[in-house]
């Protein structure tokens, strides 16, 4: 225990958890208990060497880790220190998530009362702030959650309309269009297509699906991918290149000629029965498996 | 709104955040990174997530830039930043003074015309600037003033563009002409060029010396030519160039008793000697005989020339010892011509040009009447030699001459 104790020290002497009150027993608590839930790291049954676990305690951010941590037991210095960090920065993100100053200030005063703990579950008080382990800042993940709920919200808000007005008129829904039956290359095409996108890798239906189906800019998708613009931009011309590539040899496998697959390409959109939105999305995406093993 | 969402199929704040922040491990980002390809709901909170952090990071950088960190070292020179201002100030006034005092050097070399009688101390009258009287032509000499002299003249004296289109027929002098302008102190005035024969050009800085005089009628002459040319001459260009013309019709006497002092800045002004009757006896096209008196008339007698003419390839010089001179390749070569005439030749010009009207040739007309049509033949160029008793001689060919009837 002898190198615990010193790497405990250390982080507990470079860290200001005592300022907001938080005794040294508390302190180790709370990470000993956050190392063994997450295993330092490692994969499940994996057993973590004393280098392993403090390589993971240097690679995490403790600070915020035991803030929340101690926000999350209910510590009133922590809560303070929370607040005079995290305050305005909240609510700042907020409106640059919402785009309005009164969404804004509405989406950080619910996260405010659900961090607080106001939710209770079976009896239990759950905070949030619990599922932060760590290893992002938090205030990163305190915007991560303010767009999870705006964007939840918005999802499940966006197609409400008022029952109480006089003005709308509600239309049964048209029927089904009967099934037109596509020429065969058209049909070809759409399955041709088909097979291509699912059969890219991750990072290029990324692209395609932000830049085509979400009209991100090439400055947004290069931020999050940490890469240049200009690598994505040459990612992309290169994507669209080999999808139109593999299209036309999926179409001449498909038994068309060289000629009659290009014709097929030049086919309007419209009169494919292809929903690229669906088909980049429809694919329902894998259980994540760090939930899925939870 | 319900904060719990499909734990199961999205990954949870940690993990984009993580993403976001790009922190995560590897396999780990791949694994986020293809489930985001597949949901639209897990692309937008990232990059919402994003977003926001971006504009935090915007609006956090104007704050750090004004919080009141420990200053950088100032750079050494850093310092002296008010320094440069009087700094420059000082290089400027230098460098104006500088080019001031280059500019005003080669100012008013001053060519000083006194008047025969009056010697060469004789009364200065004040310049005008871009003027000369008439009275301030008859006797001449030019002077270069000392340097004190020349910035005090500077201000009133005739500007370079005042004299920028004086184009006046020349010849050079064999001897004296080129030279740089001696004081005219201890001259004698009997020696000096005469204005009419003194070609003025302007050239950039300094005025060069007369060659010897032409002999005392030729100066009477020219006294009368710039009597006649009353009214301001040497101020604007088209009154310089007006100058030949004044002196040819100049016929009146006038007092000859006062002295001009005419200073140009940054000016040479070169004076050559020009005979008047040279002035005179141009017949040629402007542009060509322009042509001819640029180039430096020398005859074989290395005497300066007081005349010449040229005409149809025709040179004729007559020297200041009255010897009458041929070129036909103008003036490469020369060949004196034997004297015909009596006295002392002095003036060689071209005679006015006269056409002959007859040729008139009948021809036969429509209807057999006869036509008469004029044939213009110019007449040939006919030379003619004044002596100095105004006797004329006329020649075709400039070798063999006969009295004019």
């Amino acid at each position: 225990m002898a190198p615990w104790v010193a790497l405990l020290q250390e982080l507990w002497e470079a860290g200001d958890a005592a300022a907001y009150g938080l005794a040294r027993s508390e302190f180790d608590r709370i990470l000993l208990h956050a190392g063994t839930a997450q295993n330092h790291g490692l994969p499940a049954g994996a057993a973590p060497t004393a280098q392993q676990q403090a390589a993971w305690f240097r690679g995490i951010r403790v600070n915020d880790l035991v803030l929340a941590r101690a926000c999350g037991e209910g510590h009133e210095r922590a809560w303070e220190h929370f607040l005079a960090l995290y305050h305005q920065p909240l609510v700042r993100a907020a409106i640059a998530i919402t785009g309005s100053d009164t969404l804004g200030r509405d989406l950080a005063d619910a996260l405010y009362a659900e961090l607080y703990g106001l939710t209770t579950r079976d009896g239990q008080r759950r905070c949030p702030l619990d599922s932060y382990k760590g290893r992002g800042s938090l205030i990163g993940w305190l915007r991560t959650t303010l767009a999870q709920r705006h964007v939840d919200h918005h999802r499940r808000s966006h197609r409400e309309l008022p029952l109480d007005d006089p003005e709308v008129s509600y239309e049964p829904a048209a029927p089904e269009p009967a099934a037109v039956k596509l020429p065969a290359e058209l049909s070809a095409l759409g399955k041709a297509v088909q097979a291509v996108l699912l059969a890219r890798q991750a990072e290029d239906r990324f692209l395609l699906a932000s830049y085509y189906l979400d009209g991100r800019t090439l400055l947004q998708i290069a931020r999050v991918l940490n890469v240049h613009e200009a690598t994505v931009s040459r990612k992309l011309r290169r994507v669209v290149e080999e999808l139109r590539k593999q299209v036309l040899r999926h179409l001449q496998a498909a038994g068309l000629s060289r000629r009659a697959a290009q014709e097929a390409l030049g086919a309007d959109p419209r009169d494919l029965d292809l929903n690229l939105k669906k088909l980049l999305q429809s694919s329902v995406p894998d259980p994540f498996k760090e939930k899925a093993d939870r | 709104m319900n904060p719990v969402t499909q734990f199961d199929l999205h990954p949870d704040a940690e993990n984009l955040n993580a993403f976001v922040e790009h922190v995560l491990p590897e396999a780990e980002q791949a694994q986020v990174l293809k489930h985001l390809a597949d949901c639209s709901r897990c692309r937008e909170v990232v990059y919402l997530a994003q977003e926001s952090a971006t504009a935090e990071g915007a609006q956090a950088a104007p704050a750090v830039a004004n919080a009141p960190t420990a200053r950088a070292p100032r750079a050494w020179f850093a310092g002296w930043r008010i320094a440069w201002v009087p700094a420059a100030v000082f290089a400027a006034l230098v460098t104006m003074a500088v080019w001031v005092h280059f500019r005003q050097a080669p100012v008013a070399d001053v060519a000083k015309v006194l008047t025969r009688g009056e010697g060469e101390t004789g009364k200065q009258v004040p310049p005008q600037l871009g003027q000369v009287t008439p009275e301030s032509m008859p006797v001449h000499s030019a002077t270069a003033l000392p340097q004190e002299k020349r910035s005090k003249s500077a201000q009133s004296s005739l500007r370079v563009r005042e004299f920028s289109g004086l184009a006046v027929p020349r010849a050079a002098a064999p001897t004296g002409a080129g030279g740089a302008l001696p004081s005219t102190s201890g001259r004698n005035f009997a020696q000096l060029q005469p204005l009419a024969q003194q070609q003025v050009s302007i050239t950039p800085s300094r005025f060069q010396a007369p060659s010897p005089g032409p002999s005392p009628p030729q100066q009477q002459q020219q006294q009368q030519v710039q009597q006649q040319a009353a009214g301001t001459v040497a101020g604007a260009s088209s009154d310089a160039k007006a100058l030949p013309e004044a002196m040819k019709s100049a016929s009146q006497s006038a007092p000859v008793n006062q002295t001009v002092s005419v200073s140009a800045e940054a000016v040479q002004v070169e004076t050559e000697p020009v005979s008047s009757a040279q002035l005179e006896t141009l017949p040629l096209p402007v542009a060509e005989a322009k042509a001819v008196q640029k180039k430096a008339v020398r005859v074989p007698s290395g005497l300066p020339v007081i005349s010449t003419v040229a005409a149809q390839n025709r040179l004729l010089a007559i020297d200041a010892g009255g010897m009458l001179f041929l070129s036909e390749d103008a003036g490469k070569t020369w060949q004196s011509v034997a004297p015909q005439w009596t006295g002392h030749a002095m003036r060689v010009r071209v005679a006015p040009a006269v056409h002959s009207y007859d040729a008139l040739v009948p021809q036969a007309g429509v209807g057999g009447a006869p036509e008469r049509s004029v044939a213009k033949t110019p007449a040939p160029v006919v030379f003619e030699v004044e002596n100095d008793s105004r006797q004329v001689w006329v020649s075709v060919d400039g070798k063999t001459w006969k009295a004019k009837e």
